[in-house]
């Protein structure tokens, strides 16, 4: 057995159960060579379930411990992790559980691990300092229909259908949790982070589609076309000014199109 | 080769005594400044873009030395070096300025995966040419020379052909790479596999030795754990003393990764190591 094929046997079998390699495993009177393999083997799942409860405080609260260890180990047998931090491991969680599970239960927890990654990484997004709206002053008007932004690196959408966040947030503070699993009328939300907070809120229709707009780096007349097919035909510069506004003080503005 | 690795040992005053970086203490090192001579952080905790992780390293770098200690260079692997990886180590080098990059003797995972584990190798020749080469590689993309890390094992192959301490003997002077020797993995593996640690720690080039990791460990009897959740254990101390005495002045370390205690509780910890150095350098005075 070469380097490569000892390495290839000795992966199968953390991954997999697989027992080729355990024929170049020398055995010992003290301790057998699956005892030996054994301990590779616990330390695989154990180090990943640590490694995703800490991304995933919450879906590990709402599943229970040992549930999400299942989960846990069933993905990665599935899913065996790439990256070389470990912190990636979990960053398809959420469509494993859309995938693997049925139910309004499991669209729910996929919904919560899907806002708990965005959390964890707005966290630590790159740091980009934020404009303010000083950065307009020097706007001619004739450029303003061209006028691009660019949003913080930690700025991300989500729109969810159960009530996970609820779920979240009674984790988080340690408060009464819902008495079950609900599928509700969308809401979108906003997460980043300002300096070293994490935010988010949510937004109402018009505003999720403008900041998409915005995120697809749309320009300023694009905005004001959206908004007009949402409810602000007679005001849609003002009702954009109002938003911009807004995303200046949350910190989601970083920069302005380049040809100014 | 030898008599250049001497020279660079003799050119390079031991670091004194640190601690590993961890989160937990980030606040704690900022507010008291520790007694600490420097942090050792791992690599792979501060390869992300920017929050908080950068933040606190900038802030305590500015107060203390730092090494790199990696995981993931996976320079045992038979997969190609994952030079993106890479790349971000040498700018994460070039924002902290460490005073050494270390890593791991073993692999982490091959064909695309990565197990987050430090696995063993075979010592043979094969194993021994392969890291040669991908060592040499690594030390020329990051322009200086590494420190790599002897690992606590819980297997060795029917295949070896060298026991662990003449691999790296030999690895050092193929790769001209230095050693990180850590005294609890030596001791941990030399119960797992029945070997005498003074024997493994007398085989280790002295010039190439540049950093001592102390740490705690599970004993189950029968085999070792290598857990880092428990204080530096007596045999480990007593090792350790031997070591000072045979390698020198090096800079030492403890590392705690789990079950982690007050910063206070590892400084005191930290004071036995500099304690028992003491006492060495006495003796030999």
């Amino acid at each position: 057995m070469n380097l490569a094929q000892l390495q290839q046997a000795f992966q199968e079998r953390v991954l997999h159960g697989s027992t080729v390699i355990d024929t170049v495993i020398q055995n010992t009177a003290s301790v057998d060579v699956k005892t030996r393999l054994g301990i590779y083997e616990f330390a695989f799942g154990a180090r990943l379930i640590e490694a995703v409860a800490k991304t995933y405080p919450a879906l590990q609260a709402v599943m229970g411990e040992q549930k999400f260890a299942r989960l846990i180990r069933e993905y990665a047998y599935h899913k065996p992790p790439s990256h070389f931090s470990i912190r990636h491991f979990g960053d398809d969680l959420s469509s494993f559980i859309a995938e693997k599970m049925k139910g309004i239960r499991a669209t729910g927890l996929s919904e919560l691990a899907h806002w708990e990654w965005l959390l964890a990484t707005a966290f630590d997004a790159a740091d980009v300092a934020s404009l303010t709206r000083d950065a307009l002053a020097s706007i001619e008007p004739d450029q303003w229909p061209q006028l691009r932004f660019k949003l913080s690196p930690s700025f991300h959408r989500i729109t969810l259908h159960t009530n996970a966040v609820p779920w979240w947030k009674a984790v988080s503070d340690a408060s009464q949790r819902p008495t079950r699993w609900r599928m509700i009328r969308k809401v979108e939300w906003a997460i980043w982070r300002s300096e070293l907070k994490t935010y988010f809120r949510s937004l109402k229709t018009d505003e999720a589609q403008a900041v998409d707009c915005v995120a697809r780096g749309d320009s300023f007349a694009t905005l004001c076309e959206v908004l007009a097919e949402y409810g602000h035909a007679d005001n849609a510069p003002l009702r954009a000014a109002t938003l911009l506004s807004q995303w200046f003080n949350d910190g989601w503005i970083v920069g302005l199109n380049s040809f100014i | 080769m030898e008599e250049g690795g001497d020279k660079v040992k003799e050119s390079m005053a031991s670091l004194g005594f640190g601690l590993g970086l961890r989160t937990d203490h980030y606040e704690s090192v900022l507010n008291d400044h520790p007694d600490v001579d420097w942090f050792e952080v791992i690599t792979e905790n501060y390869l992300v873009p920017g929050g908080k992780p950068l933040y606190y390293l900038d802030r305590i770098r500015a107060h203390y030395p730092m090494v790199m200690h990696g995981v993931s260079l996976s320079v045992g692997s038979t997969t190609p070096l994952n030079f993106d990886y890479l790349r971000q180590v040498r700018q994460l080098a070039a924002r902290i300025e460490p005073e050494w990059i270390s890593d791991h003797l073993c692999w982490t995972g091959t064909n695309g995966v990565n197990l987050h584990d430090l696995l063993p190798l075979p010592y043979t020749e094969e194993a021994l040419r392969h890291l040669a080469q991908r060592i040499q590689q690594v030390q020329d993309f990051l322009g200086r020379r590494m420190v790599f890390e002897n690992v606590s094992s819980y297997v060795s192959y029917s295949t070896s052909e060298m026991t662990e301490w003449q691999f790296i003997a030999a690895l050092t002077a193929e790769a001209d790479c230095d050693v990180l020797l850590d005294i609890n993995n030596v001791y941990v593996s030399s119960v797992n596999h029945g070997f005498d640690p003074v024997s493994f720690l007398q085989g280790v080039p002295v010039h190439r030795v540049r950093q001592f990791h102390l740490a705690g460990h599970q004993n189950h009897g029968a085999y070792i754990v290598d857990t880092h959740d428990e204080p530096v254990c007596d045999a480990v101390w007593k090792l350790y003393t031997f070591a000072r005495r045979h390698f020198g002045d090096v800079a030492t370390m403890i590392e705690r990764d789990d079950n982690i205690p007050p910063l206070a509780e590892l400084v005191t910890e930290l004071d036995t190591a500099r304690l028992l150095a003491n006492e060495v350098n006495a003796v030999a005075a």
